[in-house]
Formats: structure tokens, sequence, C-alpha cells
């Protein structure tokens, strides 16, 4: 009974909570509002509807490369003004870029939100993209590659794994390009990305804080408003072709730790038809099974009792635009091998096919996720970036509202059909760093 | 779910950085001596506890690593349960249980929602966690299997291999020369007695910090602060960590290291939270490599240059005394040209200190940014843990403003020409130099 009513009370104050209002522009730009007044400040993000995944062979980090450059000036804000301006002001900026989308924010003190609107709407239209400046950004591009992939063995055999596991699908190449495309990106490039996807009809405003939504209405009237929408290219749906067998990729680097990563190729609750509607929700709370803190079957069962796994984890996005992977990935033990990780990683799977998850295990993850749902409030960037998100993908926001019914009716029975359904040992995909020398003794 | 995510979502833009209403935290000791800070949030039904001990790896002593691993020993066993029937207890109430050991301190952490039952089950279990670890011998091997394996993984990072090296050269002996986790031939070394001693000296009343953030009244707090630390005796207070000494020469290290980026860390001997010029240095700071993409050695190295993707300075306040320091990466081949950018941005700020236009701008960020660093129950328990662990003035928050305002340029020079030395750096450097 204690575990329904917490799920009630949750469902009732997310309901208190959750006033999300939607407006649309003239011009297609929608605009996201939600209330938030604990503190007196508000997050703004403009979301565009483009991201890695739009990318074709060649180009890849092209949208990344953009994002650098939105803070490289316009006519009337030049070079640096940006950032100056926010900084003035007591905010903070930055940006971030996926497969699915680009994202900017500021986060700053409620009052001066119009300040940020008129800073956005203006790099919407008006960015300058200078030749010089281009070239002088790609090449902090270059050094951010190589901080955050080259110099990193787990993100470099990451990068592979997805490679791999992705024959044909937008998921295929990184997020921040393949070195090469960087080294022969030009301004012109970035031009043509930014005049065939920065719209206002193909971008989403959202601001949660503490804000009036109807007052933010009218302020993205005023500074959105007047931006000319113009034609998006439609996206072609892609689709991945079935695995025949398994696929693996070895990364052998100077690491100091060995690495086993395994896919399988899962639906999101964006791919999934009416047949399979549950099915990412069910992978969500499988995903909280193996890997649910320190409570997981993965934690217990490899760490713990087997002792031959120093951590392993699971990835899932369940609101990814196209097919996806579930990812597990982990460290064997020190005196342990890949092999018997792997082992013990596809036991667990087995066990989800072959066994039904016992009514107590299931409520205790149910729990943790609700609960979690109730965490994520305290963050108004964590909630910005949900709406953001599902708006972005074409999801809607209300999906988010429905988020923890739908965790709540997934039933043991579904588990186990999910779990058989696609975690097909045959076509999984499979990833391992295997260190070549030590680089280093001790410091 | 967790360490993935950082690469496989985001890119950002810029690298990620590190204030109303009446704001009035209320403080207490608990019977046992505990100091307890309690703040409400009604807003949203969930409560975050942190309870932090003077027992960072600073208080190793020969033991490098001892506090790392009685932190991580401190839930896997707890009353006669082990660690799986411990998390699965507190994954029915959906609380999240957290812990972390830094040189100052081991920190312990609960956030859990706060209808009553749920409340009491998950601060009781955290309760326990607290008074009443057991530290099994299995356990307590597998832990330690756990931290080696850290180490190692560490020694594969040119970042991780940069700052443990920079500690050893600026510390030496100081009890912050070593890594929080020690090192293979260290933690190989501690005995399982060593954990229990280390528990029974620092895990004392008199040595803790209670906070309390959230959905709960005054009376429940005052409740909670007496459980959480219900079986720890009073005990004293652990002695204050000895000031660090600074070193008298220049010094370079250069660690060859198979990585496309040369890691640069640069710096010497900072502050601790009473340091007189501690305002004037933040705002200084701020104005020479604190503020993202705005800073002179962030217009230096990155916008005019495109030699790396982040650079920052930063005055990192700590007892003992903690560093300033300088941090960027780059290409191999454009090692010194950014060693070189950074030296002479660095010099020629100490010689000026920052401009009008620049001195207003820092202020107006650290001013107008304060509300934002009090915007969510986890950011002021953060904070209030802070103020209340390193004894910062009672009227810190009411003030910080007005002491923000009042550092003038003068000040500013005059801290950082009394503070930082040019020609007595300490450099590092990690990759093919």
């Amino acid at each position: 009974m204690r575990i329904v009513f917490l799920a009630l009370l949750t469902l009732l104050s997310c309901q208190t909570f959750s006033q999300v209002q939607q407006f649309t522009l003239d011009n297609g730009l929608k605009v996201v509002v939600k209330e938030d007044h604990r503190a007196p400040v508000a997050v703004s993000m403009v979301w565009y509807n483009v991201g890695s995944a739009d990318e074709k062979g060649g180009s890849t980090g092209l949208s990344h490369a953009l994002e650098h450059l939105m803070f490289k000036g316009t006519k009337k804000f030049p070079l640096g003004v940006f950032s100056k301006t926010i900084a003035a002001l007591g905010g903070q900026e930055n940006a971030l870029t996926n497969n699915d989308y680009t994202a900017y924010y500021e986060k700053i003190a409620a009052p001066h939100l119009a300040k940020t609107f008129e800073l956005e709407a203006d790099r919407m239209q008006n960015l300058l993209l200078d030749k010089a400046e281009f070239a002088r950004e790609i090449k902090v591009i270059q050094e951010e590659r190589r901080l955050r992939t080259d110099n990193n063995p787990q993100a470099l055999t990451f990068e592979r794994f997805l490679a791999t596991a992705h024959l044909a699908s937008p998921y295929h190449h990184p997020v921040i390009g393949w070195m090469s495309d960087l080294e022969q990106m030009t301004a012109e490039d970035t031009r043509t990305w930014y005049e065939r996807y920065y719209a206002p009809n193909n971008a989403t405003l959202v601001v949660v804080g503490d804000v009036n939504a109807n007052d933010v209405h009218e302020l993205a009237k005023t500074y959105f408003g007047s931006i000319s929408q113009h034609p998006v290219i439609p996206r072609k749906s892609q689709v991945e072709p079935r695995n025949l067998g398994k696929k693996t990729v070895q990364v052998r680097i100077p690491a100091q730790v060995q690495m086993l990563m395994i896919g399988y190729t899962v639906p999101t609750v964006k791919t999934a038809t009416a047949d399979n509607a549950a099915d990412p929700y069910a992978l969500e709370i499988i995903a909280g099974i193996l890997d649910a803190g320190d409570n997981g079957r993965f934690t217990k069962e490899l760490v713990r009792q087997k002792q031959v796994a120093s951590n392993v984890d699971v990835f899932y996005n369940l609101y990814a635009r196209y097919q996806t992977q579930f990812v597990l990935y982990g460290t064997p033990s020190q005196s342990h091998k890949i092999a018997e990780l792997r082992a013990g990683m596809l036991a667990e799977m087995k066990r989800l096919q072959s066994e039904p998850v016992d009514a107590k295990e299931l409520q205790r993850i149910k729990n943790q996720i609700i609960a979690q749902k109730t965490f994520e409030r305290d963050s108004i960037f964590g909630q910005a970036m949900e709406l953001g998100l599902l708006e972005t993908v074409g999801l809607g926001w209300q999906v988010a509202d429905k988020y923890v019914e739908r965790i709540n009716s997934v039933t043991p029975e579904q588990l186990q059909k999910a779990a058989q359904r696609y975690f097909n040992e045959t076509v999984i995909t499979e990833a391992a760093l295997i260190p070549t020398s030590p680089p280093k003794r001790q410091p | 779910m967790k360490s993935l995510l950082t690469f496989f979502i985001l890119c950002f833009a810029l690298p990620q950085a590190t204030a109303a209403k009446p704001f009035v935290p209320v403080q207490w000791q608990t019977s046992h001596g505990a100091r307890v800070v309690y703040y409400q949030a009604m807003e949203v039904p969930m409560l975050d506890i942190s309870v932090a001990f003077a027992a960072g790896s600073a208080y190793d002593g020969e033991h490098f690593g001892l506090s790392a691993l009685t932190t991580r020993l401190l839930n896997q066993g707890n009353s006669g349960l082990d660690g799986n029937a411990m998390a699965d207890k507190l994954a029915e109430t959906g609380a999240q249980y957290q812990s972390d050991s830094n040189r100052d301190m081991a920190i312990f952490s609960l956030k859990t929602l706060t209808s009553p039952q749920t409340l009491k089950n998950a601060t009781d279990t955290f309760a326990s966690i607290i008074n009443h670890p057991d530290f099994p011998m299995d356990t307590f091997q597998r832990e330690k299997n756990q931290q080696l394996m850290a180490i190692s993984q560490a020694l594969g990072e040119p970042d991780e291999v940069a700052n443990q090296t920079f500690s050893k050269a600026l510390y030496k002996k100081h009890p912050y020369a070593h890594a929080v986790n020690g090192s293979n031939e260290t933690v190989n070394a501690l005995s399982l007695n060593d954990v229990h001693n280390f528990y029974k000296q620092f895990f004392v009343s008199r040595n803790a910090v209670i906070v309390l953030v959230g959905a709960i009244d005054e009376s429940t707090a005052h409740t909670l602060a007496e459980t959480i630390t219900a079986n720890l005796p009073e005990g004293e207070t652990a002695s204050p960590i000895p000031k660090a000494e600074p070193l008298t020469e220049e010094m370079n290290v250069e660690v060859q290291f198979p990585s496309s980026q040369t890691v640069l860390r640069m710096g010497q001997l900072g502050i601790d939270h009473q340091d007189p010029n501690f305002f004037p240095l933040q705002v200084g700071n701020y104005t020479l490599g604190g503020g993202m993409l705005v800073s002179r050695l962030a217009q230096e190295v990155r916008e005019k240059r495109g030699l790396s993707y982040g650079v920052y300075s930063q005055f990192a306040p700590m007892p003992g005394l903690g560093p300033f320091l300088i941090s960027l990466s780059t290409k191999n081949s454009q090692a010194k040209t950014a060693i070189n950018v950074t030296r002479e941005t660095l010099s020629s700020f100490i010689k000026t200190g920052p401009d009008e236009h620049e001195l207003q701008a820092a202020k107006q960020y650290l001013t107008g940014s304060f509300p934002l660093s009090l915007a969510s129950n986890r950011s002021i328990a953060d904070m209030l843990l802070k103020i209340a662990f390193y004894h910062l003035p009672a009227d810190y928050l009411d003030t910080y403003i007005d002491r923000i305002n009042a550092v003038t340029s003068e000040q500013i020079k005059h801290a950082f020409e009394q503070l930082v030395f040019p020609d007595k750096l300490l450099q590092v450097t990690v990759g093919k130099v």
C-alpha cells in the first residue's frame, strides 16, 4: 500500500508542479515554459532540431562545429560581446550538441531573461561566420577531440563501438566528428548548415524558472517574432539493416585497464510501434534491474559475488530519435579476464530471458525510478533538458508526464518478453579495449 | 548508467565551469557535539543530507589511501546485514546514497523522499551506515582490489597523472602530497585493523558536520541529526592540517606519456579560507583565468590562438593551504607555445592587475551569479557544508556581495604580488614533450 501511495503522491505533486505551457509563434517557433518559483533564477534554452545524425560522410562534426561558431559574433553583437554580456549579468552560458539536437542555454537571474532572448534571437539569424574566426575555432575543436576522445581510452573504445554497431544508421559517426573531417571543414560548410537548419520553425525555446508563462510568451514574440521562417528539408527515415551475426571490434592502444562493451539493437519511445509501445519502458526498467546503483544485479552478482568485474554499467536512452543500442560496459577485476566478464554479463541477460523478475525486486526498481523523477525537480536545468529533448525529437513534452505511469504499468511478463525479443546473443556488437603497454609507472 | 553518459551525450561548446529569497539556515549541535546546519525547503518532497568528517586523505598518516578505503567500506556491511542487503533496503525507499573522500573530508550523503514512512526507513538505513559499519573481511579484500583498480585506471589518464605529479612535487612531505586513493604499494599494505582504527579515531561526533536541506520541519531535523550520529562517541575534533611550505625555487617536471596532447599544470602554493586576501584573489582570478571565454588566459590561449579547448586558473582554498593552479592541454607540438603564452599572460597580470573594465566585469559576474549558487537544494546543501566545515564566518552569505564589491584594483595587485611569484612556479607537463 505504501508503494501505491508513494506513486500517487508523485503523480499528484508532479501535476501541481508541472504546469507546462506551450505556445507557437506565427513563424513556427515553439515556446515551452515551466514555472518554478523556488529561486529567483531561470534557465533559457534554444533547441535546434539538427544534430550529428543529420550529417553525411565527409562532413561529420558539422553540427558541433557550428555550435562553437555561434559564440563568434554577429554584426550587432560582435566577437566576444555575447559571452561578456551574459557574464556581466551574472549568467552562465554554454551549449551542447548530440546526435539528435543542438541546444544553447543561459542560466541567469530571472529579470534578465529579455537580454538572453535578444542575444539568442540575433544569433539565430545574423551569425557572421567569419573565415579567420573559423580557422582559429576549428583548432580549438580539434583540441577538444584530442582531449575528450583521443586521449581517453574508454571514449575511444565507445566511438569504435558505435561505428561498428551502426552500419547505415546516422548514429554511426561521432558527434564531434572524425579528425580528417575536422581538418577539411570550411567556414562555408558551416554557413550552409546554419542556413539550412537555423530557423524559428526548426527550433524550440524552453524556459524553466521564476517566470510568468504569459510574460515569456510576450517576450518571445517581441524578440523572436519577426524572424522569418524558411523551409526545412524533411528528414528521410533511415532504417538500419538487420544484423546478420555478431560484430566485434578491438581497440589496442596504450591504456591501463581493459574494458568490454556489449550492445543490443533496441527501439526507443520514438521508434516503437503499437506492437511494442511498452518495450522502451520495459528496457528502462531492465537497465535499472541490472544497474540501479548499488543494488543492481551487475553490482550484486558480478562485482560483489563473483568478483569478475570492477564495475559494470548500462546505458540506454529511451528518447533517442532512431533505433539505438542498449549498451553494457564493464571493466574486469584485476584477477579476471575479459572472457570471464563477458560470460558473467551474458549470464545475467539470459537470466532475464529465462526467469520472470521477482515482484519485490521489480517494485524496488520502480520505487527508485519514480523517486529519481522527484529528485530531478530539484534542478531547473534538468527539467528544461527533458522538455527540450522531448519536443525536439518530436515526442512532445507531454511524454514526460506519462513517464511514471508507463513505468508503473510494466509487468514481469513484459520484462521477460522484452528480454527475449531484444537480447539475442548471436547478433550483438562487442567492443574490447585491450591495453598494449602500460604507459607509465607510478608518478 | 553513470560515467558513459558524460562522453555519450554532451559535447559542450565551452568547458564546463564550476546565488534570493531570505536565506536563513539554522545551526545547533547534537547532544554528542556534532555540528548541524539545517535549511527548510518545502517545495519538493525530498531531503538532502550530508555528513562530513574531517577525515580526508590528509589524515591518512603513513597509510596512504586509508581514508578512501574506509569511506568505500562504510556501507558494505552494517548491523549484521551484508552490502547487498543494505543496498536493497535503501533501494526499497528509492533513496540514493553517495560517499566520497577528498584531501580534507570524508563525505556521506543521502537523498530521500519525505513521506513519513519512507523518510524513516531511508534515514534509519543511513544511520546504520554511519554508526554501525561491520567492515567484514571478505568485503575488505574486495574493496581494496577495487581501489587498486582505480589507481591503475588513473595512471592511464594524462590529466590524473598530471594532477598527482603536481601535488607530489608541490607538497613533498606534506599530507596533501599523496593521491587520495594512495598508491599500489600503500594500499596493498593496508590492514583491516587500520580501517577500524581510522573509523574509531575520526568518525566521532565532534569531528562531524551534518547538513540537512529539504522538506522537513525543524524538530524532525533535530531528531534526524541525533539518529544519524547516535552511536558516534563525542571524541575529539581532528587536529588541524599543518600549513604547507612554499617552494623556494622554480621547478619543472616532465613526464613522458603516449598521448596526442600535452597536459600542463602550473602553479604554486595558495591560500586557506581565512586568508585576508581571499576576496581580492577570487575577484582577480576571475579576470586572470576564472571567467569562461572572457578571462585573459582564455582570450590569449584559446580565443586568439586556438591552442586549447579549455584553460583555467584557480585558487582552491584548503586548510593546509590549497594550490594556485593553471591548467590546460594542447597538442604536443604546440606545448611550448602554450606554456610561453600562459607565462606571459600571468606575469603581465601580476604587474598590472585588472583594469577598471575588467574589475567591473569580474564584480558583475561574481555578484550577479550569486543567486545561481543557491538555486537548488543540492547547491544550497553544498554551500552550507562548505561554510560550516571550513569555519567561514556566520555572515559569509549575507556579506558576500558587499565584500566582492569592496575589492579594489590595488588590493588585487597587492595580493597577487604577495602570493604569486612567476619565477618560482612549479610546472608539470605530461605528454610527448
